[in-house]
């Protein structure tokens, strides 16, 4: 008999631990997610970002907060705007070489 | 391939709608096609893609399209003039949202003018007699099809509304080395109509996704 309510005791246990929430399985600790905290948005590969997307949409909507994540478009704004704020090297030239081509149509255009 | 598609995510797409202002002389002056409207005559629709293989450079494809459908003696015709663009575009972004960007382009552009007429044709009313039908009208569709090298360039503004989608305008202007005797129809040399497609300025608003 009392072995019989031990085994049920174990098992009744191992069933509320296990329902117990794993951290790492919170709607907010996906691998998308945490790549994204740490490497930004353009870290993503092309297919990852509709997934990236959902999670952001589940985790939102598990912890009730509309803005999460929001930052990360705005870094991302920053860090491209720190990477293509200016010209370098042959890039200049194209815009040199467009601009003059647009003066002369127009020029031409004109005559 | 895979690498570039599975690569840091700079690959982007736009539609756009755009405005441009021909001569379609040939056209304007015939008197079996219907005179070309503001329409028909400036509004071009595109679409296009690109990658970005440097921090400001991107290399691309658009198309722009202009097309007429109508009626050419009651017989459904369609009239297409499509201007491809193979361009490299460098960028900078003055502010964090804000970005100019200037393209060179050579185009590789084509014309068809396509129709679908009513004919008899001898050999099937022959066949379809024999099975005891009466006798047949057969539709019959064909084009004329030329092809022509040119060159674009334009200044663009684009605002970045989220880090996947912007919007774009751009002024520009295009040359077009057209030869109107350079048409083909069912493998002939033919003349087709005169077109001045020479400094044509060109307007465009695109909405671009990206990743």
């Amino acid at each position: 008999m009392v072995k019989i309510i031990l085994i049920f005791f174990c098992s009744g246990l191992a069933v509320i631990s296990a329902q117990v929430e794993n951290p790492e399985d919170h709607p907010c600790r996906t691998p998308l997610i945490e790549k994204v905290k740490e490497h930004g948005l353009r870290s993503l590969k092309v297919w990852e970002v509709p997934v990236f997307y959902w999670d952001r949409f589940q985790c939102r909507k598990s912890i009730n907060n509309s803005r999460y994540l929001m930052n990360a478009n705005m870094e991302q704004h920053e860090a491209d705007f720190e990477a293509s704020k200016s010209f370098q090297g042959f890039t200049s030239c194209i815009a040199y070489c467009s601009i003059a081509a647009v003066f002369v149509f127009i020029v031409s255009s004109s005559l | 391939m895979v690498g570039i598609l599975s690569a840091q995510p700079k690959i982007s797409a736009h539609l756009e709608m755009g405005l441009y202002s021909p001569e379609l002389t040939g056209f304007k002056n015939s008197s079996l096609f219907p005179t070309p409207t503001s329409v028909t005559e400036n509004i071009l629709i595109g679409y296009g893609v690109s990658y970005q293989f440097y921090p400001n450079v991107r290399v691309g494809y658009a198309s722009h399209n202009s097309f007429e459908i109508g009626n050419i003696n009651t017989f459904p015709f369609t009239r297409t003039l499509t201007y491809r663009e193979f361009s490299i575009e460098s960028f900078y972004r003055p502010w964090k949202r804000i970005e100019f960007n200037f393209t060179l382009s050579p185009m590789y552009n084509s014309g068809t003018i396509s129709m679908t007429t009513d004919a008899t044709d001898q050999e099937w009313d022959n066949l379809l007699s024999d099975f005891g039908n009466p006798s047949s009208i057969v539709s019959r569709s064909d084009q004329m099809t030329t092809t022509w090298f040119g060159f674009t360039s334009s200044i663009g503004l684009r605002y970045h509304l989220f880090t996947w989608m912007s919007l774009e305008s751009k002024i520009g202007f295009m040359e077009n080395y057209y030869d109107e005797t350079k048409w083909t129809f069912q493998g002939d040399t033919v003349t087709g109509p005169v077109l001045n497609l020479s400094n044509v300025p060109m307007i465009t608003m695109r909405i671009i996704f990206g990743w």
